[in-house]
């Protein structure tokens, strides 16, 4: 039986850990959908179902990966739920535009609409371990790939990137993904 | 290991390579600039992804989830949901947390960093200082927890120190300058920013007093060598 006053520390805790992933949240959801509505929605959907399971959470140094396997999955909940009309990659580029401005230049803005470019395959778990610091073992839990495929994704998703810019890419040893 | 082979390892993941790769990065020029420019991509790539986060306004989605048969527990995740959003809003009135309200907000990202208890090792540390650009002119004690976090788009060395006193967090910021320093107390953690060159470093304990004399020797003991 819980009383008032552990549900009050529970949530203070829930608050406080929430509020801190929030950005993290908020940025793998928009790289993810590549949409900022659709990022705040799975972001809201996340802090509700992780909450309505937080009695499940045993070990709060597991929480960032938690949070993210909610966040995963509130995403492609959104995708089976409706059904969202094929859109050019620079249409979505002209839409995300104000996201995708950056005040420190040209530069950035124009990485930003590389990886926009990236196959979903590449970008996620490029965002996994580059932005949110996730290992190799850890991104191929969340994608349910073995860790050899997730480094083969990532290779690639960096080759791609500096082909983009210019720069003689590696051989990457194969066709397909 | 041959170039080809290096050049695939260092592009998946540079930040954890094998003492073989990094044994050839050590005789091979080429692939050590490969591996330099990598990781100078790989820069770029934080600052790119760290889009601006929104203020969490109320979600529309979260009074019409209220409802029976859970409408208990609906409604104490609406509440939940709510003070966390309108929480950040607050945070984020301001176009930027201040410093010190970023850090606490990152400690309590990572409550594990705390708990570690066994000492992390010497290359381990150096990996992330280097990252950072930063290094220690004496040693400090026993490291318990080194990560590199990324921090307002910048990765940081976020590092537990262990000493005779206290146990102490300490984020590098080379990017963040301070005029002078700052005391700071939220949430049971007490800290001090205090100015390095022209970063800063952030020093804090939860739960304890933070010994300031040894923050300042902390401060007094960081380089920025980028």
């Amino acid at each position: 039986m819980i009383n008032d006053a552990d549900g009050r520390d529970e949530r203070r805790r829930f608050e406080a850990l929430a509020r801190g992933l929030r950005p993290e949240l908020y940025r793998f959801a928009f790289w993810l959908a590549r949409d900022r509505a659709i990022a705040e929605d799975v972001v809201q959907e996340t802090l509700l179902r992780a909450w309505r399971s937080w009695e499940h959470l045993r070990d709060e140094r597991a929480a960032k990966q938690w949070f993210l396997t909610i966040a995963r999955r509130e995403h492609a909940r959104i995708y089976e739920r409706k059904r969202f009309e094929t859109v050019d990659v620079n249409d979505l580029i002209a839409a995300e535009a104000p996201a995708l401005a950056s005040v420190e230049g040209r530069d950035t803005e124009d990485l930003r609409q590389a990886i926009f470019r990236l196959d979903d395959d590449y970008r996620e778990p490029l965002v996994l371990q580059v932005l949110l610091g996730c290992t190799t073992q850890e991104i191929a839990t969340q994608m349910g790939l073995t860790q050899g495929a997730v480094l083969t994704r990532l290779f690639r998703a960096r080759n791609q990137l500096r082909k983009h810019f210019g720069v003689e890419p590696v051989d990457d040893g194969a066709e397909s993904p | 290991m041959n170039c080809l082979e290096f050049r695939r390892a260092a592009g998946a993941d540079p930040q954890h390579l094998e003492a073989g790769a990094l044994e050839h990065a050590r005789d091979c020029a080429g692939c050590a600039r490969y591996l330099a420019e990598i990781k100078d991509l790989d820069a770029r790539i934080v600052r790119a992804l760290s889009i601006d986060v929104p203020a969490s306004g109320v979600s529309r989605k979260v009074v019409p989830i209220g409802i029976a048969p859970r409408r208990r527990v609906f409604a104490l995740a609406a509440s939940v949901v709510l003070a966390v959003g309108v929480g950040t809003a607050g945070w984020l009135l301001f176009p930027r947390p201040t410093l010190a309200a970023a850090v606490v907000e990152h400690m309590r990202g990572e409550p594990q960093s705390w708990d570690s208890h066994t000492p992390v090792d010497e290359g381990v540390l150096q990996a992330a200082l280097n990252r950072s650009g930063a290094r220690f002119t004496t040693s400090l004690g026993r490291m318990m927890y080194v990560q590199s976090c990324l921090f307002r788009g910048h990765h940081v060395p976020h590092l537990v120190l262990e000493t005779e006193s206290a146990r102490v967090t300490l984020l590098l910021l080379p990017n963040e300058s301070v005029r002078a320093r700052t005391n700071f107390a939220e949430g049971g953690y007490e800290g001090v920013l205090l100015p390095v060159g022209k970063g800063s470093v952030a020093v804090l304990t939860h739960g304890v007093p933070l010994p300031m004399d040894l923050a300042e020797h902390i401060s007094k003991s960081i380089e920025w060598v980028k």
